[in-house]
């Protein structure tokens, strides 16, 4: 298995992005990462791009771990990978006391099948709505949003 | 009470409200050999002796289709009830776990999927619930691996995104599909086992905590695909998970309270819900202390977005007389 890693870097403004990279599961050893975090106050940024996979196990180390981080320290979720986004829809705190600054979203050309990811900004209460265009592959005018807006953007309501 | 009816006592009863549906659907039904009967009111269980499947349209006869599960519920041996539905709203589905009776909740999208009915109406008539091969077309070829503890799920878990890949899945439709054979097999080697008296052997084990499992403990996992669908199975033979089991973790998931996620030693209490909603169609048959085997079917021939707008189905079969 994969496994998960995480690396530290500094942000603005005293802030610490943690970037998340692997699965989470069972294995993750997320009380180690809460146990690094532990040392400081400053505002967090976990960056979620690189989370492949996340199964039953993983989301509740990781409910526990958003719960170990004292409500007063700012945490902000960014580049959610479209696996975390469906966490966070189906798990009731899975942001814990996180504010989701911007997600990964999936595209898909109906004609070629080509995927990829295209990072959106997070605006409450302004759903985004997305058309079709070119797709960079086959250049055909089919890539579209590959789910549904309101169950993919559910978390923001 | 308004008929369409074959001549003999009836073996499927069925309450529809679409004209046009209700036709279509005693077709299918009257397919599977059985006698069929449509019925307008509740009153209708109390005229029928020996039906072995009530079939019910939970998208115009809703009323009626709640009417006779309460009324079903109440009797001392039920028969399986089928469920149709178009609905994806999740108060709806929580309400349908809710009704004890309910064994098989099938989706209806565009139209019915008249080979799922009648493979449903089948196994239930005929008493022969096992199988994956049921729900692909004939002459595919499917993966077996027999699986002797946790650390075994990895090989079989990458082989199955390697196949997937090779038939170009869409991505994400790969990753739900790995997702659901780790939770079925988890499921399988941590929470089957029992000892001589039915005492759990490894449910209460932390996930973390590697399992060994004995040769008469061996789970069975398997996959195929047709180019439509992909099926993923797990099997064990024990026969201990009940359907009341299911129905309650799903509801309670659905809920998204404050214990949607366990906090026992053992498993999250998530895993049932996540291949759920990871599937199109879930199918779980039971054979009470001798074998449980659950079968997942996923629509690959499309985008996610294909699979999201679909409804869901799920199915509880039980074996009469399994031992």
């Amino acid at each position: 298995m994969a496994g998960l890693v995480w690396n530290f870097a500094k942000g603005n403004q005293q802030t610490i992005i943690v970037k998340l990279t692997g699965s989470i599961d069972e294995d993750s050893r997320l009380e180690r990462l809460a146990a690094d975090l532990k040392k400081t106050a400053a505002p967090l940024r976990f960056d979620l791009s690189g989370v492949k996979r996340i199964n039953s196990c993983g989301v509740r180390e990781w409910v526990n771990f958003m719960r170990s981080i004292p409500k007063t320290t700012d945490v902000v979720l960014e580049n959610c990978a479209p696996i975390v986004v469906a966490q966070i829809n189906m798990i009731s705190n899975f942001a814990g006391h996180a504010k989701v600054a911007s997600v990964k979203a999936p595209f898909v050309c109906e004609a070629c099948g080509y995927e990829e990811e295209a990072t959106i900004n997070v605006v409450p209460g302004s759903r985004p709505q997305f058309q079709s265009r070119a797709c960079p592959k086959c250049g055909k005018p089919r890539l579209i949003f590959d789910d549904l807006e309101e169950s993919y953007f559910a978390f923001m309501s | 009470m308004g008929v369409v009816t074959s001549a003999v006592s009836p073996e499927i009863l069925f309450f529809w409200g679409d004209n046009k549906d209700r036709r279509a659907l005693f077709k299918v039904l009257a397919a599977t050999g059985a006698s069929v009967r449509y019925a307008e009111d509740v009153a209708a269980l109390d005229q029928v002796a020996n039906c072995r499947l009530v079939v019910l349209d939970y998208d115009s006869a809703r009323a009626l289709s709640t009417d006779v599960m309460r009324r079903l519920a109440v009797m001392p041996l039920p028969p399986p009830v089928l469920v149709v539905t178009s609905s994806r709203d999740k108060g709806d589905l929580i309400e349908l776990f809710s009704h004890t009776v309910m064994t098989n909740l099938v989706a209806k999208n565009q139209d019915l999927l008249a080979s799922e009915l009648i493979v449903t109406v089948r196994k239930i008539m005929h008493n022969h619930i096992f199988g994956l091969e049921k729900y692909l077309t004939w002459g595919v070829h499917t993966y077996e691996y027999s699986i002797s503890g946790s650390d075994g799920r990895h090989q079989p878990m990458a082989d199955l995104r390697a196949y997937l890949e090779r038939l170009g899945a869409n991505r994400r439709l790969i990753g739900l599909a790995e997702g659901v054979a780790d939770e079925l097999i988890q499921n399988a080697v941590y929470n089957a086992p029992a000892d001589s008296a039915g005492k759990p052997k490894y449910a209460s084990r932390s996930r973390t905590e590697p399992v060994v499992l004995l040769p008469n403990e061996e789970v069975r996992f398997s996959f195929a695909s047709d180019g439509r669908f992909l099926a993923i199975c797990v099997a064990d033979r024990f026969g201990r998970l009940e359907t009341e089991t299911v129905r309650n973790y799903l509801r309670k998931c659905f809920l998204q309270g404050e214990d949607q996620i366990d906090s026992k030693q053992g498993g999250a209490g998530l895993g049932l819900y996540y291949i759920f909603q990871s599937l199109n169609h879930f199918i779980i048959n039971v054979a009470p202390g001798v074998r449980t085997e659950l079968i997942g079917l996923l629509d690959i021939s499309g985008t996610f977005k294909d699979f999201v707008q679909q409804a869901k189905s799920l199915h509880l079969f039980l074996q009469r007389n399994a031992k």
